[in-house]
């Protein structure tokens, strides 16, 4: 399912290891700590978008979602070191590897974008992967409390696969599936939250992220004579993580 | 006025319809598909094709079961279909046209199901359709048909296999294209002999009953695949379909403009029957006895040539002459007054005999010395006979002349309205719930057990209705017997 051709040539996955790597590297220095996280939570993907497709000369369908959004459990890690920037602030700054359950499309086609023809349902899932440089700068208070902002950025691989038809009518005809399809494409996200410190060693944090996922979309049918298909030029996402921080010295 | 396609006229109807559950393609039958075939024979269904994409579209026959094929051109409301790789015929958008399958079982596996699938592009199967109802699901038996009259009576694939319409004709305006002089299955010929008619006017029923199950409604058409959308035509018109509602009570569509039998489902709904154009389907009374005779016996020799579909003319009436059989000049010898050569057969006696070559009862067929005619007028223009007594003597077929206003139900001196004997009895022979309502006799058209039946096409279309006394026995101008043709 993963196209790891894909993950090789990507320019951004190297750009992030090779951040990742220099980060460790630099854990030598002496006021540099290095960090990892564990990340687990809800990815919530706005899917409400409605889509066109030309499938043949002049046939045109719509893809109407029922949802606007689907949600789904998340997790990931990040791999980093913190430094103190000045009286109360901080920052960490590294690599973070993120991945969401399949996130679920489904809806109506409008046959020829019109919604009284609309007797065909589709649904298709979205596997989302990303690979981010992030950096989070945070303040302390009462030496325990860490309020922060995040920002990454990076390369999301987004596999757009399983379409399905179904119909209840008799009259209806579903059309041969739209084919897998791995999509990479740039992807960032903003967030903010806090952390707490446990021990001297651990942190336990909650966050808020807004993410673009990036580029989304299925692969052609073969019964279709055109290369459009149902597609997400943006898709964004709300998180709402837990976080177990740790210091690894 | 090949390929004629017809514009749906929307704005007549109802606008909410729209978001109605439809396809863009809507497939409907007209004709519905056999159930089983003999091997050595072809079947015949029709369907009606409306494109309602929003767009003007080449569209194609995909996936056609073995054994089926179309019928190019066989009357002025068909696609206009040509064959290459796929039969395929274009069609604009907010227009329709029927398509007519021939079913070559000897050609078929043991079964020819689906379909017909109308696609944009038959390789390419993207926002294609399937009919609504009644898609081909035909089952091929592997021996030939069995020579057996009684097991041919109600089967008239021979028939439809041929035109219903005369194309060698011109379309009369607003009428449409006159009916085809059919031909008879030479197989079935011997049927014909030996049993006094009685075969032949089982078939006469069965072909009435063929029609019934089609669900027509009544238009002022010859033929039933003549699809004519006329708003603006009154009853006293050319073209005139009824637009009258659903008049069953307990109907979820009382009321309403629509079939009073459809189902609510598939494609018998208000918005096929007025959207669709369902309803711009039918024949009027006479132009349906007339199709009838022709589609059951059509090429015997119980049939001269098709008996015209005026009603007037059918009855033996002829211009300026608008008396009835009991009236005619020489009480009961009368010199053939009403006896016209588009008439229908010969006017039937009350004993239940045809009047001989002359035009006359017998002495002993006769109600009484002045009255020799089945018929509830005397011989003075009185409706004082007494029809209910003597209904055992009527045959199947017999075709029944009424007097009276459609409307009202004043009577007439002109013949009015022409009903075909069914022989049939109500909750015996034919289910209660098959019997249509109709507005003349509001209270009195409910079926009871044993009610006598016959088959017209009045109100909503060809249907089984009531003999009642109110309307029909009791301006009951004549009967005229086709079958036999002499007296026996």
């Amino acid at each position: 399912m993963f196209n790891k051709e894909v993950v090789i040539k990507s320019r951004s996955f190297h750009l992030v290891s090779a951040f990742a790597l220099l980060i460790l590297a630099s854990t030598s220095q002496a006021d540099l700590r290095p960090v990892a996280s564990l990340s687990l939570g809800l990815d919530q993907a706005y899917i409400g978008l409605k889509q066109n497709a030309i499938l043949l000369s002049d046939v045109e369908n719509t893809y109407m979602p029922g949802a606007n959004f689907s949600t789904r459990m998340l997790s990931g890690g990040f791999l980093g070191v913190e430094t103190t920037l000045a009286k109360n602030w901080g920052l960490q700054l590294g690599a973070a590897y993120y991945q969401s359950q399949p996130f679920a499309i489904s809806g109506q086609v409008y046959q020829f974008m019109n919604p009284a023809y609309n007797s065909i349902n589709y649904q298709y899932q979205i596997f989302s992967r990303r690979f981010l440089a992030e950096s989070k700068l945070f303040y302390t208070f009462y030496q325990r409390y860490h309020p922060y902002l995040v920002a990454g950025l990076g390369e999301a691989f987004n596999y757009a696969y399983a379409y399905q038809e179904t119909t209840s009518d008799v009259y209806s005809q579903t059309m041969a599936p739209f084919a897998g399809h791995m999509q990479h494409s740039f992807t960032y996200a903003l967030g903010t939250g806090m952390d707490i410190d446990l021990t001297q060693r651990f942190k336990v944090g909650a966050g808020y992220r807004y993410v673009n996922l990036g580029k989304a979309s299925l692969g052609t049918s073969p019964w279709q004579t055109t290369s459009q298909t149902p597609s997400f030029g943006h898709l964004y996402a709300n998180e709402f993580l837990l976080q177990f921080t740790s210091y690894l010295n | 006025m090949k390929g004629l396609r017809l514009s749906l006229l929307t704005f007549y109807f109802c606008a909410s319809s729209v978001y109605a559950a439809i396809p863009p393609f809507m497939i409907t039958p007209r004709i519905n598909p056999p159930t089983q075939l003999y091997h050595n024979e072809i079947g015949t269904a029709v369907y009606q094709v409306a494109n309602r994409s929003g767009q003007n579209f080449n569209l194609q026959l995909a996936d056609l079961p073995a054994g089926v094929s179309i019928v190019t051109n066989p009357g002025p409301s068909y696609c206009n279909i040509t064959q290459g790789k796929y039969y395929q015929f274009s069609l604009a958008n907010n227009s329709m046209c029927l398509i007519k399958l021939r079913i070559n079982a000897a050609q078929a596996g043991s079964v020819v199901q689906g379909g017909p699938k109308i696609c944009i592009d038959a390789d390419h199967q993207i926002n294609c359709n399937l009919p609504m109802q009644a898609p081909l699901n035909v089952r091929i038996l592997s021996s030939n048909l069995p020579a057996l009259c009684s097991a041919n009576i109600s089967n008239f694939n021979y028939t439809l296999a041929q035109n219903l319409d005369k194309t060698s004709e011109p379309i009369v305006p607003n009428w449409g294209i006159p009916k085809n002089d059919f031909t008879f299955s030479s197989s079935m010929t011997s049927c014909l002999s030996g049993d006094n008619g009685e075969w032949a006017r089982q078939r006469l029923v069965a072909a009435a009953n063929f029609w019934v199950q089609q669900k027509l409604n009544y238009c002022h058409h010859y033929v039933p695949d003549w699809l004519h959308v006329n708003p603006a035509a009154t009853e006293a018109d050319a073209g005139y379909c009824s637009p009258n509602p659903d008049l069953m009570p307990g109907s979820s569509y009382y009321g309403q403009r629509v079939r009073w039998n459809y189902n609510g489902s598939g494609s018998e709904t208000a918005y096929n029957w007025q959207t669709n154009n369902y309803m711009w389907y039918g024949m009027d009374c006479s132009n349906f006895t007339s199709f009838i005779y022709n589609f059951a016996l059509g090429g015997t020799d119980l049939l001269s040539g098709p008996f015209t579909g005026d009603v007037e003319w059918q009855a033996g009436q002829k211009e300026n002459t608008e008396t009835s059989p009991n009236q005619q000049t020489g009480g009961p010898d009368p010199k053939g007054e009403l006896d016209n050569d588009a008439a229908a057969g010969r006017l039937v006696c009350w004993n239940g005999d045809t009047s001989d070559s002359n035009n006359e009862c017998a002495a002993d067929q006769r109600y009484d010395t002045l009255n020799p005619y089945f018929s509830a007028i005397d011989n003075n223009g009185h409706r004082t006979l007494d029809v209910a007594s003597n209904l055992e003597n009527l045959q199947p077929g017999d075709l029944l002349y009424i007097a009276a206003d459609l409307k009202s139900g004043a009577v007439k001196d002109s013949v009015t309205h022409v009903v075909i004997w069914t022989g049939k009895k109500a909750g015996i022979d034919v289910p209660l719930s098959q019997v249509a309502p109709e507005q003349i006799c509001p209270t009195e058209w409910q079926p009871q057990v044993g009610d006598w039946l016959i088959i017209d096409s009045h109100y909503q279309g060809a249907d089984y209705r009531v003999f009642t006394p109110c309307f029909y026995m009791n301006n009951l101008w004549g009967v005229r017997r086709v079958i036999p043709w002499t007296r026996s």
